[in-house]
C-alpha cells in the first residue's frame, strides 16, 4: 500500500550549519547554477534590450535634425 | 543622464561581479542545504517586483489624477522591471521548489497571487503596445489592481496554510546569512533604479521625437 507523503511544514527560519550532507552536494548545484545564470542572463539581455531602443531613437532624432538643417539651408 | 547614472552603473556591475563570492561564503541552510543559495537572488528579485508594481501603480493614479506624461512614462518603465523581476521570481523560485518541496509549483496563496500580479504587469504592456489612442489612461486604471494585490502578495503565507516560507525568515536570519543577503539586496536595487531611470530616459525620447515629428508636419 503506498502512503501519501505528507508536504513539508511552513518554515518559521532558516538555520545555519558549516557542512552539507554528503547526498546534498551534487543534486542542487544544477538548479542553484540554471537559477543564476537565468537571472544574469535576463537582466544582461534586458539591459542590450534598453540600450539599443536608446541608440534606435537617438539615431533618429540625429538624422532628423540633420534633415531639418537640410531643408532649412535648401 | 545625470552625472551619478555612470558611478552608480559601475558599483552595481562590481557587486553583481562580487555577488557570487559572497554568497558562497555564506554558510548552508540546516534543511535545504545547498539549494537555499537561490534565496539571494530569488528574495531580491521579488522585492523589486513588488516594489515596481507600487511605482507603476502610484505612477499610474498621478497620471489619471493630473494627466501629466511625466507619470505615465514612469508608470510604463516600472511596468516593464515588473515584467522582468516578476519573471525572475517565478523561476527561481520553481528551481528552488523542485529541490526544497519535490514539485515544480505549488498553487499557495502567494505564488498564484504573485503569479497573477505578473500577469497584470503583462497586461499592461500589451495594452501600451497595441491598444491605439486612450490606452495609456486604461493601462493606468489596470496598474491600480496590480498594486491592490502587492500587500495581498506579502502578507498570504501568514494568513493562509502555505508551504512558502513565512515573513519571519527574513527579520531572524542570523548575520552570516544576513549580511550577504543585503549585500544582493543593495545590487538589485541599484540595478533597478538604474534600469528604470534609463526606461524612463527612452520613454521620454520617444515623446521628444514624436513631438518633432508633429511640429515638422505641421510645420509643412
Amino acid at each position: 500500500m503506498r502512503l501519501a507523503q505528507a508536504p513539508p511544514a511552513q518554515q518559521e527560519g532558516f538555520v545555519p550549519i558549516d557542512q552539507l550532507p554528503p547526498q546534498e552536494q551534487y543534486a542542487a548545484a544544477p538548479l542553484l547554477v540554471g537559477a543564476y545564470s537565468f537571472v544574469l542572463v535576463m537582466l544582461f539581455g534586458y539591459m542590450v534590450s534598453v540600450s539599443r531602443r536608446l541608440g534606435t531613437i537617438q539615431r533618429e532624432m540625429d538624422r532628423l535634425a540633420a534633415d531639418v538643417k537640410r531643408s532649412g539651408k535648401g | 543622464m545625470p552625472k551619478w547614472f555612470l558611478p552608480a552603473a559601475i558599483v552595481c556591475g562590481l557587486m553583481f561581479v562580487v555577488s557570487p563570492f559572497v554568497i558562497a561564503n555564506a554558510p548552508f541552510d540546516s534543511t535545504m542545504g545547498l539549494v537555499y543559495k537561490i534565496f539571494y537572488y530569488h528574495m531580491p528579485s521579488a522585492w523589486m517586483f513588488l516594489t515596481a508594481s507600487v511605482i507603476c501603480g502610484v505612477a499610474s493614479a498621478r497620471f489619471l489624477a493630473t494627466g501629466d506624461a511625466r507619470h505615465d512614462r514612469t508608470a510604463w518603465a516600472a511596468a516593464e522591471m515588473a515584467v522582468l523581476f516578476g519573471v525572475l521570481t517565478l523561476v527561481t523560485g520553481p528551481l528552488w521548489a523542485r529541490k526544497a518541496w519535490g514539485t515544480w509549483w505549488v498553487w499557495d496563496a502567494r505564488i498564484t497571487s504573485s503569479l497573477v500580479g505578473w500577469m497584470i504587469a503583462w497586461a499592461y504592456l500589451i495594452l501600451r503596445k497595441y491598444g491605439g489612442p486612450g490606452s495609456e489612461k486604461l493601462s493606468a486604471g489596470l496598474a491600480l489592481f496590480g498594486t491592490a494585490n502587492v500587500p495581498f502578495i506579502y502578507v498570504s503565507v501568514n494568513y493562509w496554510r502555505t508551504i512558502h516560507p513565512a515573513t519571519t525568515v527574513v527579520p531572524t536570519l542570523p548575520f552570516s546569512m544576513g549580511f550577504p543577503l543585503l549585500f544582493c539586496l543593495t545590487a538589485f536595487t541599484l540595478l533597478f533604479v538604474l534600469l528604470i531611470k534609463l526606461r524612463v530616459r527612452v520613454a521620454e525620447q520617444q515623446s521628444r521625437l514624436d513631438a518633432l515629428y508633429l511640429s515638422l508636419d505641421d510645420a509643412r
